[in-house]
């Protein structure tokens, strides 16, 4: 009788430490679980800070090209309309009204077209809000600037002037990218024809630049890490999960093509 | 009067004090609610056990009475927090019904002078059925929370042990009156255990809650 009451004990005192323990279990998986999450957030935190702070940058990048080109159009376009007007001003001879006359309707002419330069200058002074009026209007805008050196032949379809949905971040980083190309364009392909074709379709972006000139060994380029800023152009494509597909050949010219997820 | 003292009271007294000092000044009708339910879960442990020891009486009653108030409460809490993830109206409303018709079931048919393990039954797994719920949808939360000064969380793993642990205990009551010793069943010692895991988490979980107070978490 004594030992059937022990083990009736034993088993309901087992059976509740059993009981007990499966608590135990749960709450130590609840926390390695929350553990778990705790990470995930800081995870995203730390990538949202990145793309924050890669964003930052990129603006900061866009303002510096937009500063320079200002620069150039300054020195190169309305200086010297400006220096030819001073230099004609300078040259009248007030005795001889008929050439001085003409002197004068050429300044003046020269000023009016000085004016229209610095027109166009501060449009392009705005290009830093630019991605504020649509990513077709900012690209748009930098295909201006770039069809204004007159160095090369343009082939331009832009189909983004219509499109309904916007991502203010994205704009920024593609307008980013498409000034870098056209940097590197500019740079080191010796081109004479750039053709520039965007369009929207499937919530899709695409952005494709071909051009004519040296070309150049993507696979080399890519592996030296070096130069051509193709690995910020990649980081930036990574960024906002699109795709890039470039194909260069020498002598024949390179094409670009970038897909972005969109908006 | 050392007659009176059992480890049960002692530490309901521990807990209430607790409760006191950390939620007095508690804005938070539950908390505040939970010092009053301290001081009845003592005042009732005390009177059973004075009715019990100094005047021989039979107080079975009394902790079927107590029964309401313990499933009220702990069901008003389970509401309180689930709420934070979902709303737990239905379920709440379902399981009250449940434990309102066993308690009617078990009066009718055994009175008040027998205790009622009926409902004691299904209020166990109706709590416990809540409590995993509770950290179902805490896993499924997309933010992450300080576990460890967390006090829904400490005070939700207090009734999953006192209610989980009890389950053997409550399922083969009538079966199982071992005594082993002179003066106490098997079953007291298992629900000292148990309430000491009870209060011991609430007591944390009091803790907790009034140091989330201060930190304005």
């Amino acid at each position: 009788m004594q030992s059937s009451t022990t083990q009736v004990t034993s088993l309901i005192v087992l059976a509740t430490l059993i009981f007990l323990l499966m608590p135990v279990f749960l709450i130590i998986y609840i926390r390695l679980y929350n553990q778990h999450k705790k990470n995930h957030v800081i995870e995203k935190q730390n990538m949202q800070q990145k793309f924050d702070s890669e964003i930052l940058k990129t603006l900061v990048e866009v303002q510096d090209q937009t500063m320079q080109s200002i620069a150039t159009e300054l020195h190169d376009n309305v200086g010297q309309l400006l220096s030819l007007t001073s230099l004609t001003l300078n040259s009248i001879n007030l005795t001889d009204q008929e050439k001085a006359g003409k002197k004068i309707e050429n300044s003046l002419s020269l000023l009016s077209k000085s004016i229209k330069e610095l027109r166009e200058l501060a449009k392009l002074l705005h290009g830093e809000q630019i991605v504020e009026h649509g990513i077709g209007h900012a690209i748009d805008q930098e295909i201006s600037w770039l069809s204004k050196t007159g160095a090369y032949e343009l082939k331009v379809s832009n189909d983004l002037f219509d499109v309904q949905v916007s991502s203010p971040d994205k704009d920024l980083i593609i307008l980013r990218l498409l000034q870098e190309i056209i940097n590197n364009i500019i740079k080191h392909a010796q081109a004479t024809v750039i053709q520039i074709d965007t369009y929207f379709s499937d919530e899709k972006l695409f952005l494709k630049v071909k051009e004519n000139g040296i070309g150049f060994d993507y696979v080399e380029t890519k592996a030296k890490k070096t130069g051509m800023g193709l690995n910020s152009i990649h980081k930036r494509i990574d960024m906002i999960n699109g795709k890039l597909d470039l194909n260069s050949s020498p002598q024949i010219g390179t094409t670009i093509l970038i897909e972005i997820p969109y908006p | 009067m050392i007659k009176i003292i059992t480890p049960s009271n002692t530490v309901e007294l521990i807990c209430l004090i607790i409760a006191i000092f950390c939620l007095a000044k508690d804005k938070s009708l539950f908390w505040k609610i939970a010092i009053i339910y301290m001081a009845i879960t003592f005042t009732t442990e005390t009177v059973a056990s004075i009715m019990s020891k100094i005047f021989h009486q039979y107080n079975v009653w009394l902790y079927n009475l107590y029964i309401l108030v313990e499933d009220s409460f702990v069901s008003y809490g389970l509401y309180k927090f689930l709420k934070e993830y979902t709303n737990p109206k239905p379920i709440i409303i379902v399981g009250s019904g449940l434990m309102f018709i066993s308690y009617c079931f078990d009066l009718y048919s055994h009175g008040i002078a027998e205790l009622h393990n009926i409902t004691i039954n299904v209020s166990a797994i109706i709590f416990v059925v809540y409590g995993l719920y509770y950290f179902l949808l805490l896993l499924k939360d997309d933010n992450f929370i300080r576990l460890k000064f967390h006090p829904q969380f400490w005070w939700v793993v207090g009734v999953l042990f006192y209610y989980f642990g009890g389950t053997i205990i409550n399922l083969f009551n009538e079966v199982l009156f071992v005594k082993v010793s002179t003066s106490h069943y098997l079953r007291w010692y298992i629900y000292i255990l148990l309430n000491l895991l009870l209060y011991s988490f609430w007591s944390y979980s009091f803790i907790c809650r009034a140091r989330q107070r201060r930190l304005h978490l």
